[in-house]
């Protein structure tokens, strides 16, 4: 039993959980919310470790409960920067990562908490003959809507119609 | 490790340290991809990646960025808190087998509303074994004054 039996065909369908939008498709004021997810004390150990940082705060448990100021372990900064974004992978091929302006950990998450992120597009600009640049905003909540972290996305994206952009772009 | 108090009036302009060396494994890569969920082709598809310029996967931004910073926590200040980071962008791709060691030089210090408490930047250069800058970003830390 086999309803898709020409693999020649299987390319023709849509792909799950990829965007493919380019430059002109790209509307600031736009956003989406991501699923959530629970942060387990397993992986925070195993990013701990695949980081090769054991900073008392986030690998100590003796430290975090006696000399912390938050008596528990936290989840490392880096670590809830990069769950935070991966919930917001969007597996578009046309866009490349450019670089984060303006990332601030707002609040501490900790080991159990459930997190969850809203894209914001904020703005766009050509930049270059193929690519323009786009920016977009993250805030990564946690547990029932307290804002932890933020910071902002500039991702080149590819023009449908570079032509049209030809006389606009900063590098020609 | 090393765990030592530094406190505002404590640093210096322009001090400069180094981390170790880290060889990127396709490990890191997998492992990273399977904690994010971030399966972008780039790091997870090595025959779509032969189509592209580039030729090979790659590491995912923030895994460069998460182990560039981890590496610089050979020094734990406990005087000091992560603010947040500014203007952190991709310079060149980090492949698989890459070595790659952090720079940090102390650029700036500057007052906070916080009482007791300055804000120290520290300008991060990550360099690959080619000595190639892949990485850069500026890190503010929120660092208790000596006076407090």
């Amino acid at each position: 039993m086999n309803p898709n039996p020409d693999p020649e065909k299987h390319k023709e369908l849509p792909q799950f959980n990829t965007e493919t939008w380019l430059y002109e498709d790209f509307q600031p004021g736009d956003r989406i919310r991501s699923m959530r997810r629970t942060i387990s004390e397993g992986e925070c150990m195993l990013f701990n470790s695949l980081v090769l940082d054991c900073h008392p705060y986030v690998a100590d448990e003796i430290f975090a409960k006696e000399e912390g100021v938050f008596g528990r372990r936290l989840v490392a900064g880096a670590m809830v920067f990069s769950y935070g974004l991966g919930l917001m992978a969007h597996n578009n091929i046309h866009t490349f990562s450019y670089g984060y302006d303006k990332l601030r950990f707002i609040k501490p998450v900790f080991i159990g908490d459930t997190i969850y992120t809203i894209r914001t597009n904020l703005e766009k600009r050509p930049k270059y003959k193929e690519m323009g640049l786009v920016r977009v905003s993250y805030e990564v909540f946690k547990n029932k809507g307290e804002l932890a972290l933020y910071c902002e996305h500039l991702q080149t994206v590819k023009y449908r119609n570079p032509e049209a952009f030809a006389q606009l772009v900063e590098k020609r | 490790m090393n765990m030592t108090e530094i406190y505002f009036e404590d640093y210096v302009l322009d001090a400069i340290r180094e981390t170790l060396g880290r060889t990127i494994t396709e490990a890191d890569i997998v492992l990273h991809a399977g904690q994010t969920g971030d399966f972008f082709p780039h790091h997870m598809d090595a025959e779509w990646c032969k189509t592209q310029d580039f030729k090979q996967r790659m590491a995912h931004g923030t895994l460069t960025f998460s182990i560039a910073v981890g590496a610089t926590a050979n020094l734990v200040n406990p005087c000091a808190v992560s603010y947040g980071y500014d203007r952190l962008r991709f310079l060149k791709p980090v492949f698989i087998g890459d070595t790659i060691r952090t720079r940090v030089t102390i650029i700036e210090k500057r007052e906070h509303k916080l009482p007791g408490h300055g804000l120290v930047c520290e300008h991060l250069e990550v360099l690959n074994q080619r000595q190639e800058t892949v990485l850069v970003c500026t890190h503010l830390l929120l660092v208790k004054r000596r006076e407090a």
